[in-house]
């Protein structure tokens, strides 16, 4: 469309996240993803320490597990549960079933992918605390 | 009329004369039955008749009269001054669209957009007019209705900041547009408005903040018709994958 008038183009300042309570706890979601990164990363190289023998792996261990990285294991927690509960709770609105005719209610949608979650991670959990 | 009164600032822009935009406080007598548009009204009647901005129905239908209210994208026909009495209000025009004059901004872009993701019934072959309407249920309808309620106010657009950043970006009224006439059974336009909403200026721009369905006066929740489009293209491109065989 040709345009004969001038206009004036505001610029969003860097800070535009900081501006309202909504935009910063975006900001801290998107952030939780470096926090998850970094616990892969510390979490593979455990894998790869493990598969090196029993030396390897302790003295691994002994590293991963000074103050400073129990800190950030609580932080990237936090983080990781964050992200996972505003996942989680935007998922009725996101995903549309349908059964047959029906359609299952979003909130409905939204309560089993909690108890999914749930039970995922009894599972996991069990596996790791009682079979491995 | 009461004696109260309330200070209004307000964004003024005059291009003939200033490179950038500036600011004027009017005083206005408060009522606690007016919106922001009355005391804009108020201002152009009897203070200053030089002030422009958009308005037409009053009663939150047209979607003419969206201004930031405070920093926040509203309907100044629906946003009551007693919610803001006695502090002094600032009225500026919507976020991220250009200025064109005062609190009047530029929406040719996003008429654009909306072209672009074609918001009416696409008909692979269109029947004679003698063989009557298409016909709808209710169950049918119920599927878009939702997202058929938008007013084009833009308030999603000055809500957004992936918009403000991008301005490529189609964003959340023009797509959840797309998304409504997709879901609506008798059309046949899916795959070309998925050429528009599925590109990189589509849909994969949003990064899913979600305040445009906070602001949005109307719940249409865009933002939801976006993540619907990303996992209904998703699947559709499985599909298409490991079924080439199939329709879709
Ligand atoms: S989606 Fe809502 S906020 Fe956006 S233009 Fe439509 S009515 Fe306005
Ligand atoms: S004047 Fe029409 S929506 Fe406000």
């Amino acid at each position: 469309m040709s345009q004969s008038y001038e206009t004036y183009k505001p610029k969003l300042s860097p800070t535009w996240w900081l501006k309202s309570r909504n935009y910063f706890l975006f900001m801290m979601r998107e952030l939780s993803s470096v926090f998850i990164a970094a616990f892969v990363i510390l979490f593979l190289y455990q894998l790869f320490a493990l598969a090196e023998g029993k030396e390897a792996y302790a003295a691994c261990r002994d590293e991963l597990t000074t103050p400073g990285f129990v800190v950030f294991y609580a932080v990237a927690f936090v983080f990781a549960l964050y992200h996972t509960i505003t996942w989680l709770g935007v998922m009725g609105r996101v995903q549309v079933v349908r059964m047959g005719a029906f359609t299952v209610p979003p909130k409905l949608v939204t309560a089993g992918a909690f108890v999914g979650f749930f039970f995922v991670s009894a599972v996991v959990g069990y596996i790791f605390l009682y079979v491995l | 009329m009461s004696d109260k009164t309330i200070g209004i600032r307000v964004t003024r822009f005059r291009p003939e004369q200033e490179d950038a935009p500036t600011e004027q406080v009017y005083e206005v007598p408060y009522q606690e039955d007016w919106v922001v548009l009355d005391a804009l009204n108020y201002i152009k009647d009897h203070i200053d008749g030089t002030l422009s901005y958009r308005w037409s129905c009053r009663m939150g239908v047209c979607g003419s009269c969206g201004m930031m209210v405070n920093g926040e994208p509203k309907l100044t026909c629906a946003a009551f001054l007693k919610d803001y009495y006695p502090n002094e209000l600032v009225v500026q025009p919507l976020a991220h669209f250009p200025i064109i004059r005062d609190l009047v901004v530029d929406i040719d872009d996003f008429m654009d957009k909306l072209k672009a993701v074609q918001p009416w019934i696409i008909r692979e072959e269109e029947k004679p007019v003698a063989e009557g309407e298409y016909l709808q249920s209710p169950a049918e309808l119920k599927e878009f209705k939702q997202f058929s309620q938008c007013i084009n106010c833009l308030l999603c657009y000055a809500a957004c900041p992936v918009y403000g950043l991008e301005d490529v970006f189609v964003g959340p009224a023009a797509l959840a547009l797309s998304y409504r006439y997709n879901l609506d059974s008798r059309d046949e336009g899916y795959a070309q408005r998925t050429v528009v909403a599925a590109s990189s200026e589509g849909i994969w721009e949003c990064t899913f903040i979600g305040e445009c369905s906070v602001v949005c006066p109307k719940d249409v929740d865009p933002a939801a018709a976006i993540q619907r489009t990303k996992v209904e293209t998703t699947t559709n491109w499985f599909k298409s994958f490991l079924m080439p065989w199939g329709n879709k």
